[in-house]
């Protein structure tokens, strides 16, 4: 338990001043709630007084102010707006750039991702109090303004005919107090759906982001994030779409109440009700806030709702120039990225001649069987090269990389896509397909006689660029592939 | 009646509208983490 807090404290940007914040809005509203209860006291006292006769209490007694009101409605969305300010900065440490060095963005990553599933959970626990409170206080303020609306339609009266103001006030129409009622109806009803289905979503995916730890592929782990996606999307709709049938029925229950208490009255009594200014003013508030509250999801829906684009294969950080215009028939899993260009050779974004990478390659194997001495090391290797590198040069690497054992070379080729985002904005990535083929020495090159099987002599082509069109028809023709070198 | 009918309906509207943006917002934690795939 206390590991477990010790991470929520590391995890969660600020989380010291958002409890410390969120707490005093929790003190403020329990004060709140505690102020309406006593204006409701005051205010059944008055109407007490006001059916005693004591007509002159009840014109002294001024309006209360609206000031608790507006606050009580307020606290709520304060509180919501510092849970999301500190979820903000939880997903800004997520969507930390590609440039930032990746050490440090890895860190941010892990930080983002913790802080992110946190708060979400830990800012329900906040809200459900709050608006809980925030509809105590609001309802118990309706409940006196809709009393004391009354007690100042009898007290206009008693002046010229008493006995038609106590008339006017006849009974004390409990009912009335169920404002309160109504307003929790619509929260638990109408919006705790969501949160149960945000909640349970972070939740999910915590687990989900456990379970994939465990995965040492990095395909694998990120086809069981796509899954975890889906899955935990689907529970988190559904349940917040309980919110509509629950709305409606918080309507009913509201509706029903009114209508009781007009029928609770006796028909000589005015029952409580609003008049049209305060009625008018308040449905316009409350369409008004509605109305921003769809502007502001509508491009979250947008993000939502627009599909990604499908993430097998492998995406290379870097684009490799004048590549072949080509798509290979092969998928092109992570092993060791030769780069060339008629000038400049790269292993890994590390800049190399022939002899350097022959010791580079040597290296890496060494190491793959020091990590993993009881796993085939399959030799592969991806090549990036020019469309204008001779065909010479390239033989020249490639033989340097089958003298160390590396034999399946990947000529691999690149296609940049673009896409915008409503919100998170412009991505690009390399998208990468390959033709994969054996490497083979000329000698025995001249032994394969099978049908299945081209051989192509990489030296009869002057460029790669041709070398790599005959090599992506070969391999789109169902061959299997050997490079004479 | 229909002053009390007239606010019941633009509230349940209010809340229809806040359950809307609170699920989309937070739905929308989901796409940040996917995002990493692509970044």
């Amino acid at each position: 338990m206390q590991a477990m807090l010790e991470e929520v404290i590391r995890v969660v940007p600020g989380f010291w001043g958002l409890i410390a914040s969120l707490a005093v809005l929790w003190v403020g509203q329990a004060l709140l709630v505690l102020v309406m209860l006593k204006r409701r006291r005051e205010c059944l006292s008055l109407e007490d007084k006001a059916i005693a006769g004591e007509w002159s209490h009840v014109a002294a007694a001024g309006l209360p102010s609206y000031l608790p009101t507006v606050l009580s409605g307020i606290a709520p969305i304060l509180g919501s707006g510092i849970w999301a300010a500190t979820l903000e900065s939880a997903r800004a440490l997520i969507l930390t750039p590609p440039e930032v060095p990746p050490s440090i963005r890895s860190e941010h990553i892990s930080l983002g991702l913790g802080g992110t599933l946190n708060v979400i959970p830990w800012g329900i626990y906040f809200l459900v109090p709050s608006l809980l409170m925030a509809a105590t206080s609001i309802g118990l303020a309706l409940t006196v303004y809709l009393r004391r609306r009354r007690i100042a339609t009898a007290a206009r009266m008693a002046q010229s005919d008493p006995s038609a103001a106590l008339a006017v006030l006849g009974h004390r129409v409990p009912s009335a107090d169920n404002v309160a009622a109504i307003l929790l109806a619509f929260v638990l009803f109408g919006v705790f759906p969501v949160l149960l289905g945000a909640f349970n979503h972070a939740l999910e995916l915590i687990r989900a982001l456990a379970a994939s730890s465990s995965l040492t592929s990095g395909e694998d782990r990120r086809q069981a994030w796509l899954i975890a996606f889906a899955r935990t999307r689907t529970a988190f709709a559904s349940r917040a779409e309980l919110a509509w049938p629950g709305t409606a029925l918080a309507t009913a229950i509201a509706i029903a109440m009114v209508v009781r208490w007009r029928r609770q009255r006796p028909p000589t009594t005015t029952p409580p009700s609003l008049s049209w200014p305060f009625s008018i003013f308040w449905s316009m508030q409350c369409l008004l806030v509605a109305m921003v509250c769809f502007m502001i999801a509508a491009p979250y829906r947008a993000e939502n709702h627009l599909p990604w684009p499908p993430v097998q294969g492998m995406f290379l950080a870097t684009e490799q120039p004048n590549n072949p215009p080509l798509e290979g028939p092969d998928g092109v899993e992570p092993a060791p990225v030769l780069q060339l260009t008629p000038t400049d050779a790269h292993l890994d974004g590390r800049t190399v001649d022939v002899a350097e990478l022959r010791r580079e390659l040597e290296t890496a194997k060494h190491n793959y069987f020091l990590l993993q001495p009881n796993q085939p090391y399959l030799g592969r290797f991806i090549v990036l090269c020019s469309a204008d590198t001779s065909a010479d040069r390239l033989s020249s690497f490639l033989l340097a990389a089958y003298r160390t054992g590396h034999r399946s070379a990947v000529f691999t080729f690149t296609k940049r896509e673009d896409f915008r985002r409503p919100i998170l904005g412009q991505f690009h990535r390399m998208a990468s397909t390959g033709a994969t083929t054996t490497l083979v020495i000329d000698s025995a090159s001249q032994s394969v006689r099978q049908p299945s099987v081209s051989v192509v002599q990489a030296r009869a082509f002057p460029t790669y660029g041709e070398l790599s069109r005959e090599l992506v028809i070969l391999r789109r023709a169902g061959k299997e592939v050997r490079v004479g070198l | 009646m229909t002053r009390q009918l007239l606010l019941i309906a633009s509230f349940s509207i209010l809340v229809l509208a806040a359950g809307n943006l609170l699920f989309h917002y937070l739905l929308f934690s989901e796409q940040v983490m996917r995002s990493i795939m692509f970044r």
